[in-house]
């Protein structure tokens, strides 16, 4: 068990991911390398480079030694990269990442923390329900880049389904209004094929939250490396692969049953036997990167998270009772106006 | 030889209450039409006004059919001049016992049309040669009494035509016009529209609840948009297009059922068949009303 951080191969220093430019930036010596040129310097994703330290259990935790300055670094069993609160180093626990399932993809950072701050600013800034001082950016806590494990399962769904579909025409002559409803029997049989339907793999971020930055764009899934965890956090799957299956089985089964009803060219349409069966036939390992912005207001912490690939900022707000009540009496003035004075005269 | 003398004077005023006298008519030619000046005679009209009698616009009840007596008449005309009084419409009320060949509204329209009658007003038509009877509106009259109307105070009259007490289907008439012009007046017009008018209680009343209305769903909506975390429902991204097949396994129609609901109109109901709508006479002015077979 042990601890990597990717080192400049120019002067040895710690060096991070910089999603800017997709490289390692070496903020010492001002070095820059690609994940080749990393790679070819025995650096990324290899043991050797970094100096290995033994564990030691403290309770739940697990204590870890940084390899730059020697500082014990505390992680609980779920973190596969985290810094040391010493010298900012970060530390990729590799036993974390070795011990059980090996992520299969990473879609690297594309944004930086600044962009989740900015996303954050924008996202609360016309929500006049939203207390001022909530939207503050002094209030933000912490922002956290984080990789965020994620199950995506590919999927075929194939079946036959049963339908009752029914068309309702009116018409009328001079004396009476005619309507005819015309009922089918209907019946489908689908098949379709879903790639990495995801579903959060970690139990520490809420699901909803995590389905609610979606999509992301699988063209820029890389082959995983633990070099691009460097500079970020890093969570490890805690929720069961059949769990999570379980998650993107109910969505895909939607999808498929949306998809039979629209093929129906009638007015409303309804199944009454369902014979669809969704089969797994892979299930994909991938980190996936993700800005946690944390805000603390009257003592709650509120969870925002940004995707850190297409900068889609999600979060619910806090309402402030007063400026509902603003809202609220400012709407009712002018609508009273209107009506009485408009619709009344 | 007194009391005989006495008997006699008993007889004939008798005889005057029952009588009907003649009503007067003027004779219309190509050099005088005696329509108003409004009313503009061509090859189209000229046969109708022809044929509609030219009468003294002051009578008021023209009992060319004899179903009233004098002093039924003149009940009648007192309650016009009321009426006239009061809301300034004119009210005419005419019996005939010989359809010239049109229909019993068109006869009405023209009647009122081509006699100086004032341009707001109502008249009730009693066709006897084709038991008909028609209520027609013209001017702002048309707005006071809308179809619904005309078709309530129709109906209103229908039992009395019905049982040939013309009198009563008159004063059911004039009794009608009176309440109505009453009610409405508690209202208004906006455009075609008949608009009750509101007091100010319960305008602020209607305002109030409006309002609360419009501002509780806006709010909602403000507060919706604060709520952006949802559950995922659907994989559709994740669909791969090109292997998306559906396959039409069968469709049989199962069943057809058709049902009729009659459409709601402002017809009446009480009897009689009906019409009931909008309509230029030929004299070219609008007119309201409709008429009833008794």
């Amino acid at each position: 068990m042990g601890v990597l951080d990717n080192k400049c191969p120019a002067c040895n220093a710690k060096i991070n991911f910089n999603p800017v430019n997709q490289k390692w930036d070496c903020e010492y010596c001002g070095s820059s390398f690609t994940l080749e040129e990393m790679q070819q310097h025995n650096n990324a994703s290899t043991v050797e480079a970094n100096t290995v330290v033994n564990v030691e259990k403290m309770g739940e935790m697990d204590m870890y030694h940084c390899n730059n300055c020697g500082a014990e670094i505390i992680a609980d069993d779920t973190t596969t990269a985290t810094f040391c609160v010493y010298c900012g180093s970060t530390a990729i626990l590799k036993n974390k990442i070795d011990a059980g399932r090996a992520p299969n993809y990473i879609i690297p950072f594309k944004n930086i923390k600044e962009d989740a701050i900015k996303a954050f600013t924008k996202v609360t800034k016309n929500k006049p329900l939203v207390p001022k001082c909530f939207k503050d950016i002094k209030n933000i806590e912490k922002v956290t880049g984080v990789y965020i494990p994620f199950w995506a399962y590919d999927l075929n769904a194939t079946g036959e389904v049963s339908l009752t579909a029914t068309d309702v025409t009116t018409w009328s002559d001079s004396v009476y209004r005619y309507t005819r409803t015309d009922t089918y029997s209907v019946r489908r049989h689908g098949y379709f094929d879903f790639k990495k339907v995801l579903a959060d793999a970690s139990s520490r971020f809420s699901d909803d939250l995590m389905d609610s930055i979606e999509p992301f764009n699988y063209d820029e899934l890389e082959p995983y490396n633990h070099a691009y965890l460097s500079g970020f956090l890093a969570e490890k799957y805690d929720v069961l692969e059949e769990v999570g299956l379980e998650r993107a089985t109910d969505r895909t089964m939607m999808t498929c049953n949306d998809l039979i009803k629209s093929s129906v060219r009638h007015g409303s349409v309804t199944i009454v036997n369902n014979g669809m069966v969704i089969k797994p036939e892979h299930c994909h390992y991938i980190m996936l990167p993700v800005w946690m912005v944390n805000i603390k207001y009257k003592d709650k912490m509120y969870t925002f998270a940004m995707n850190g690939q297409t900068g889609k900022m999600i979060g619910d707000m806090p309402i402030g009772g007063k400026e509902t009540a603003i809202w609220f009496f400012g709407i009712f003035i002018v609508a009273f106006i209107i009506f009485f004075f408009v619709f009344g005269s | 030889m007194k009391r005989f003398k006495y008997l006699i004077a008993i007889l004939l005023f008798s005889f005057s209450l029952v009588v009907n006298a003649e009503v007067v008519t003027y004779e219309r030619t190509k050099e005088n039409y005696r329509v108003p000046s409004d009313i503009t005679v061509s090859q189209y009209n000229e046969k109708d006004i022809l044929n509609t009698p030219s009468v003294d616009e002051s009578i008021k009840v023209y009992d060319f059919a004899n179903l009233l007596s004098d002093s039924q008449e003149k009940s009648l005309f007192n309650s016009i001049v009321r009426f006239t009084n009061k809301t300034g419409l004119e009210a005419v009320i005419a019996t005939i016992d010989d359809n010239p060949g049109k229909s019993v509204r068109d006869e009405a329209a023209d009647f009122y049309d081509y006699n100086y009658f004032k341009t707001n007003g109502i008249i009730f038509l009693i066709d006897m040669d084709v038991r008909e009877y028609s209520i027609v509106t013209t001017g702002s009259a048309m707005n006071v009494y809308l179809n619904t109307e005309i078709d309530i105070m129709l109906d209103n009259v229908y039992p009395y035509m019905a049982n040939k007490n013309y009198y009563s289907a008159c004063n059911s008439f004039m009794e009608d016009i009176d309440r109505y012009y009453s009610v409405q007046e508690d209202d208004y017009y906006y455009g075609d529209s008949y608009v009750k008018k509101q007091s100010i209680g319960s305008r602020v009343l209607n305002a109030f609840f409006g309002a609360g209305i419009v501002a509780t769903v806006v709010i909602l909506i403000m507060l919706f948009q604060c709520r952006m975390v949802r559950k995922a429902n659907s994989s559709r991204s994740y669909l791969v297009e090109e292997t998306k097949k559906i396959d039409n396994l069968g469709e049989i129609k199962t069943g057809s059922h058709t049902s009729r609901v009659r459409i709601q109109t402002s017809s009446g109901s009480s009897g009689g068949e009906s019409r009931s709508s909008s309509f230029s006479g030929s004299s070219g002015r609008s007119h309201g009303g409709g008429s009833r077979r008794f």
